[in-house]
């Protein structure tokens, strides 16, 4: 059993004013038989959102905010404390659709014939770090995983792709988690897999499977089921800075 | 099924410029007759200023060009083929608010000019039907419609672009009062449809005693004000 | 017909365009990259569908109808039918049209396919078969609706003996439907794309016979998990219902494509928390699939327990070792459709590929059988259709069937009948050219 304390915070500056603004963000921790959350909370500037809660389609947990008053500026921190035992989530029956290949997780040939050299999810996972080169402004929250794997580069996210892939063209179930790791930095991506009972996780950019430590906000099939913040606003070419810092230390 | 009454932002605007274009066609084909009526055995600065009224000066080299151009240039933002197709890109994206009946009128228009444009037609009687089905859309606005807020957006525009021509060519002021009174009356339900800096420049610009149109600056100045009275 | 003279309805061919001219009956193109507008022609040589005929189709596609929104509510909730083995796992979630931020949304009376557009052909025989089935946002019904309304004023002969059955309602089975699935929330919308969509007359057409406003983009917003129509002064009417003609991936862009304009940011989570209704529901895709199609008999038989009554075409799905041989040994005689592709872009005719490009299309099969499925060439019965000097000549056709269900599920006694631009021409998609009919739909 361990304990965590965090803070995700982001702040975006806008060039100009916006109104007519919708958010839906996925900043809270999970809870599972992983991960429990002991205290938490989520601050939101400016002050005037209207704020919904709720989960959506893969369960995660969101807030849902919208604000028709002109401001400059979002700025949210989320942040708590967490206790963790090792990682294991059972689901005596996980979605179908976990299986099945997404937008971004589409292999190429060179993917197929590398899936075919590897069977287990350990195996994979050591596979997709060996073969790729991290490395940052690679790639773009668009990026697939068959076009990272032909540069040979990308970053956590990247990896994450080009692990779901292959193991699901071994037939695993398995899913995008985002997150947040230990120390100072961003939000960080890494894989679970179904193994019979549990999801369990592996993470491709450090080599290795998961047992603590790292805090998990959400999952999806593929990135773009679970980002952080997706905001919508009025008017066009608007131009924006965004500053996100995360902290996570154990207690 | 509740129906509603409220009209969105980008509904009030196309109605206020649907009332506009329509009022601004009938007015072109008005004036252009009586250009074209000049042109049969004036001299040539008798209608050339009428040119230039029309924004229009230097457009076009020959009077046969300007007849052709001002009927059917599509890239001439004056011409009545122009306006027509103004109106029209309004009336399509309102057609449930002002009717099928009331768009069939500039549908009809459309087709026909199409048709004169095809036979370089350039009797201007040959345009009279787009004068009559312009008078058959405003009797449909009147007597088809039943949301008021949507015949007062139209008329405001209508009432708007009447005033704008008339200063133009400088109508005498009793048209134009007329004109200005209608817009304030239809605009009495709609607190925030003028800017009140403005009506109040224009409620002391538009008297018998001020007004003035042989004055340049006076034109220009309540030319930019009525172009700047109603926010939708 | 028979009091109908020849020269007659020429006549009335001409006239009857010149009225929906008038009334603007136009549907847009994409030409390379540019927008037009475009008359769709009008033949008015009426498609008749006797009595008999008509009440054997309207039994089938109630059916039909039915079972596919059973199949929709089961997919996003229990999936019945996949663990008993009916629908193979792939087939239902490696579609495009299955969405999983669906999963669990309960959709006002458990309708997901509120307006389905079932495609048909008449074969040789008599024997009518079922081409596609489209529940996602099937369009075409105002083009009948219009066509009525003119003809009858054109040519009032011909309708006199009241043998007919009057199209013109089908306003009120949407506006009836829209009331079922409002329950009283607020107003009813119908959200279009705007004019540069190619069926924006039909979605301002629907909204001035329905009463429902029409909605642009920009016009809805959500807050607190309610949607509202907001006036030009911020006020604000809430919506009950949206008939919205904006497909799936754009409808949200805080849950589906981030960058489309043309949706309600927010309106996923106001439609799960059940505050207003989605017609048609989203994704529906998962069911009109043309992979999908192959099953619907067998979903018929497995939610109603009823022997299906319409006839799908002769399908085979390369997925099943038996059919798998079949299309092989047989490809140059089957349509080949490719599932993912929509528009009469991905059907290719094995009859009329060299023997190079058949190989091609072999190979492809080999490597992705799931993509594909193959067809027998159902032999059309052809309708004729008249030029302006009123030859005659006869063309391919289909006929859309609009099915409408709410409290109960409803068919229109009428449909769109498009007719193949050229006498060779298999492909009736108005996307590529060609025209429509009415649909005469006979009380005795």
């Amino acid at each position: 059993m361990k304990r965590y304390l965090y803070s995700y915070q982001t702040i975006v500056r806008f060039y100009v004013q916006v109104d007519r603004h919708f958010l839906k963000l996925r900043c809270q921790p999970s809870a599972s038989e992983y991960q429990t959350i002991v205290d938490e909370s989520v601050v939101l500037h400016p002050v005037g959102f209207h704020i919904s809660i709720g989960t959506d389609g893969f369960g995660n947990r969101i807030i849902t905010g919208s604000s028709l008053i002109p401001h400059d500026s979002l700025a949210y921190i989320s942040s708590g404390i967490v206790e963790q035992t090792d990682y294991a989530i059972p689901d005596p029956s996980p979605q179908p659709y976990y299986r099945c290949h997404s937008a971004l997780t589409e292999p190429s040939d060179e993917l197929r014939l590398m899936a075919k050299e590897h069977k287990q999810a350990a195996d994979l996972c050591h596979a997709v770090y060996e073969a790729m080169h991290y490395e940052p402004g690679s790639t773009d929250v668009r990026t697939t995983a068959a076009e990272a794997f032909a540069q040979r580069k990308g970053v956590c996210q990247d990896f994450a792709h080009i692990l779901l892939s292959l193991l699901r063209l071994n037939g695993y179930a398995a899913r995008y988690v985002n997150g947040l790791i230990v120390g100072e930095g961003a939000t960080h991506a890494w894989v679970e897999v179904h193994d019979g009972e549990n999801w369990i996780a592996f993470d491709p950019t450090h080599n290795c499977q998961v047992t603590h430590g790292y805090i998990k906000l959400a999952h999806g099939r593929d990135a773009n089921d679970c980002p952080v913040c997706r905001g919508s606003m009025s008017g066009s070419n608007i131009s924006q800075q965004t500053e996100i810092k995360v902290i996570v230390n154990e207690i | 099924m509740v129906r509603s009454n409220t009209i969105s932002a980008m509904k009030a605007n196309r109605l206020f410029w649907l009332g506009r274009y329509e009022e601004r066609v009938y007015m072109t084909l008005h004036l252009l007759r009586q250009c074209y009526d000049k042109m049969i055995d004036g001299n040539t600065a008798d209608y050339e200023e009428f040119w230039s009224r029309l924004d229009c000066s230097g457009a076009y080299s020959t009077p046969e060009d300007f007849r052709m151009g001002m009927l059917y240039d599509e890239h001439n933002p004056n011409s009545i083929m122009s306006e027509m197709n103004y109106a029209k890109d309004n009336a399509i994206l309102l057609r449930e608010d002002i009717t099928s009946e009331t768009l069939s009128f500039i549908e009809m228009s459309i087709a026909h000019m199409k048709a004169c444009k095809d036979k370089s037609e350039t009797n201007i009687t040959a345009l009279q039907p787009i004068t009559d089905w312009g008078l058959a859309f405003w009797g449909s606005v009147f007597q088809r419609l039943h949301n008021q807020k949507i015949i007062d957006l139209i008329v405001i525009g209508r009432n708007i672009e009447y005033i704008d021509m008339l200063i133009r060519f400088d109508y005498p002021f009793e048209r134009i009062r007329h004109a200005y009174e209608e817009i304030k009356s239809y605009g009495k339900d709609m607190t925030r449809i003028f800017d009140t800096m403005i009506e109040a420049q224009l409620d002391s610009l538009f008297t018998s005693e001020n007004y003035d149109p042989l004055n340049m600056d006076y034109k220009n100045k309540v030319l930019k004000y009525i172009n700047q009275l109603v926010i939708v | 017909m028979a009091d109908v003279s020849i020269n007659a309805l020429v006549d009335s061919r001409n006239s009857v365009n010149k009225w929906m001219e008038r009334f603007g009956v136009r549907f847009g193109v994409y030409k390379k990259g540019v927008f037009r507008e475009q008359l769709f022609p009008f033949d008015s040589v009426p498609r008749i569908i006797s009595k008999k005929d008509w009440d054997y189709l309207e039994k089938g596609l109630r059916q039909r109808v039915q079972a596919l929104n059973m199949f929709l509510w089961d997919i996003y909730h229990d999936k019945k039918i996949i663990a008993d083995g009916v629908v193979p796992t792939e087939f239902v979630y490696a579609s495009k049209g299955y969405m999983p931020e669906c999963e669990g949304i309960d959709p006002t009376l458990k309708v997901y396919a509120h307006i389905a557009g079932i495609d048909l052909v008449e074969g040789k025989n008599g024997q009518w078969y079922v081409l596609e089935d489209n529940l996602r946002i099937p369009s075409g019904a105002s083009y009948p609706m219009i066509a009525r309304t003119v003809t009858r004023k054109v040519t009032p002969e011909a309708f006199a003996d009241n043998a007919v059955a009057d199209n013109r309602d089908y306003a009120d089975m949407l506006r009836q439907m829209m009331e079922d699935v409002n329950e009283d929330r607020g107003i009813a919308v119908i959200l279009t794309p705007g004019r540069y969509n190619s069926a924006f007359f039909e979605h301002s057409y629907l909204a001035e016979k329905t009463g429902a406003t029409l909605a642009y983009p920009g016009d809805l917003i959500v807050e607190d998990n309610i949607v509202y129509y907001e006036g030009l002064y911020h006020e604000k009417q809430r919506v009950g219902s949206i008939y919205r003609r904006v497909s799936d991936e754009y409808m949200d862009p805080l849950t589906f494509e981030p960058e489309s304009l043309l949706g309600i940011p927010g309106v996923m989570e106001a439609y799960k928390a059940g505050n207003v209704a989605l017609i048609n529901a989203i994704g529906n895709g998962v069911a009109d699939d043309k992979g999908i199609y192959y099953f619907v008999p067998k979903m018929v038989k497995y939610y109603l327990n009823e022997e299906p009554i319409l006839q799908n075409a002769p399908t085979y799905l390369p997925y099943y070792k038996e059919d798998y041989d079949y299309i092989l040994a047989n490809i140059e005689k089957l349509v080949i459709k490719d599932v993912a592709e929509a528009g009469g872009y991905g059907v290719v005719f094995g009859n009329e590929l060299t023997p190079e490009k058949l190989e091609e299309l072999k190979a492809l099969i080999i490597s992705e059988p799931r993509r594909w499925i193959a067809q027998e060439v159902i032999d059309f019965k052809d309708l004729e259709v008249l030029d302006s000097e009123g030859n005659g000549s006869m063309r391919k056709a289909d006929l859309r069937a609009f099915v409408v269900s709410g409290k109960e599920t409803r068919v229109w006694a009428s449909g769109l009948t498009r007719y193949a631009s050229n006498p060779n021409s298999f492909v009736v998609n108005s996307s590529q050219g060609g025209g429509f009919k009415d649909t005469w739909v006979m009380n005795k």
